[in-house]
């Protein structure tokens, strides 16, 4: 027997394999996205089981390339290590994964990548309670044939429209589907979800009324993710800083925004860099910054002919 | 003798998802190495998870009689329980 597997089939084996590691390490986990997605969340298709006739419809199988779980807070730690034990290697940690710094990214040579997530972007309510609130809405489904902890539809419907908050809004075909198509009753209840899990900024964000929280703190990042306007990293730090509530959360990444992803150029490069690379990109980046205040000094007004 | 899956086996069934892959893929969780079972690895694989006659279904699905298969499929079974793939499961009491 060899092992060529089809990723997106490979990833169901992936899930079943961190939830044997999350057993072992007795760390709380939920399978969000991917093989995890129920079926009423999903487009459907002419159905191809056995003996079905023209109109019979089955859900589309979600392809995913990775694992996505969210973890009780206090078990971050203890899943991490075990995971590490079994084989896994960080690719990004939290602070470098992305700019909620919600997941670390592992990689497994036979298996692929899983994020860990300890919180979900655009949920502001305190993760322990997040979670517990998550956890309490679960249920089991079995992904390659094994148990997996996945939160209630309705909860899974709110998180779908917040991952689409980041990735283009109302234009994101999840969101489409899941918001867009739902009926007044789903709408209802993912907003009131929404609310209990201090959601309201990313879910308008995704749902095109981001207006509503013109003040908000978070209105600029989320504008920012939710229009795909990401590429001015100096305006995502300084929507990062704006949006962040606490003294001591803005200092961490204000000294943050000072250092060079050093997990993300490893990927992009499919390697570690050299001590000689790194100086150069904090080089580069000076001048980036150096040149970026430059262009937003203060321009003397020129009257004009009288 | 009956056989099921193992507590700690996970197995996608690849025709679930796209009908002209018909192979399973399976793999011993948390450490074990994915492996593919294909065309008759696969059904014999199967038949054993639901419980049945593995040699009848076996013979029965290549129309042939079934001491001309009981043979190959006794060293395939004995071989996916060596790799821990099947757990001999008791036969019901009469």
């Amino acid at each position: 027997m060899s092992a060529t597997i089809p990723v997106a089939l490979r990833v169901h084996l992936a899930h079943a394999a961190v939830q044997a590691i999350a057993e072992e390490a007795g760390a709380d986990v939920l399978h969000l996205k991917g093989p995890a997605l129920d079926g009423v969340l999903r487009p459907t298709r002419q159905s191809r089981a056995p003996g079905a006739t023209e109109g019979d419809t089955e859900p589309v199988p979600r392809l995913s390339t990775d694992v996505d779980v969210l973890v009780r807070p206090a078990h971050v730690k203890g899943l991490l290590h075990a995971l590490q034990q079994h084989g896994w290697r960080y690719v990004t940690h939290f602070e470098t994964g992305s700019a909620f710094e919600h997941a670390a990214s592992l990689w497994h040579t036979e298996l692929g990548y899983v994020d860990v997530h300890r919180i979900f972007p655009g949920v502001s309510a305190p993760p322990k309670e997040a979670f517990a609130q998550l956890w309490s809405s679960r249920h089991p489904v079995r992904i390659a044939a094994r148990p997996c902890q996945v939160p209630s539809i309705e909860f899974q419907r709110l998180l779908l429209i917040l991952h689409g908050a980041r990735e283009g809004g109302l234009s994101n075909p999840d969101v489409d589907l899941v918001w867009t198509r739902a009926s007044e009753q789903e709408r209802t209840t993912t907003l009131q979800l929404g609310r209990e899990l201090g959601a309201e900024v990313a879910l308008a964000a995704a749902t095109g009324r981001l207006d509503e929280f013109r003040d908000h703190p978070a209105h600029d990042l989320w504008r920012l993710f939710s229009t795909r306007d990401t590429s001015d990293r100096a305006a995502e730090w300084k929507a990062r800083l704006k949006a962040e509530r606490t003294l001591a959360g803005r200092a961490r990444i204000a000294a943050r925004s000072l250092l060079v992803n050093t997990d993300h150029l490893a990927m992009e490069r499919g390697r570690e860099l050299t001590r000689t690379e790194v100086v150069r990109e904090y080089g580069h980046r000076a001048g980036h910054a150096a040149r970026a205040l430059w262009a937003q000094r203060p321009r003397k007004q020129v009257e004009g002919p009288r | 003798m009956r056989y099921a899956a193992p507590d700690n086996l996970a197995y996608v069934v690849a025709d679930e998802f796209d009908p002209d892959d018909e192979n399973v893929y399976l793999m011993l969780v948390p450490d074990g190495h994915p492996s593919i079972l294909n065309g008759t690895g696969a059904f014999i694989f199967l038949a054993a998870v639901a419980g049945d006659d593995l040699i009848a279904a076996t013979a029965a699905a290549a129309g042939v009689p079934a001491d001309e298969v009981a043979a190959d499929v006794t060293a395939f079974v004995d071989d996916l329980v060596q790799r821990g793939y099947l757990v001999p499961r008791p036969d019901p009491a009469p």
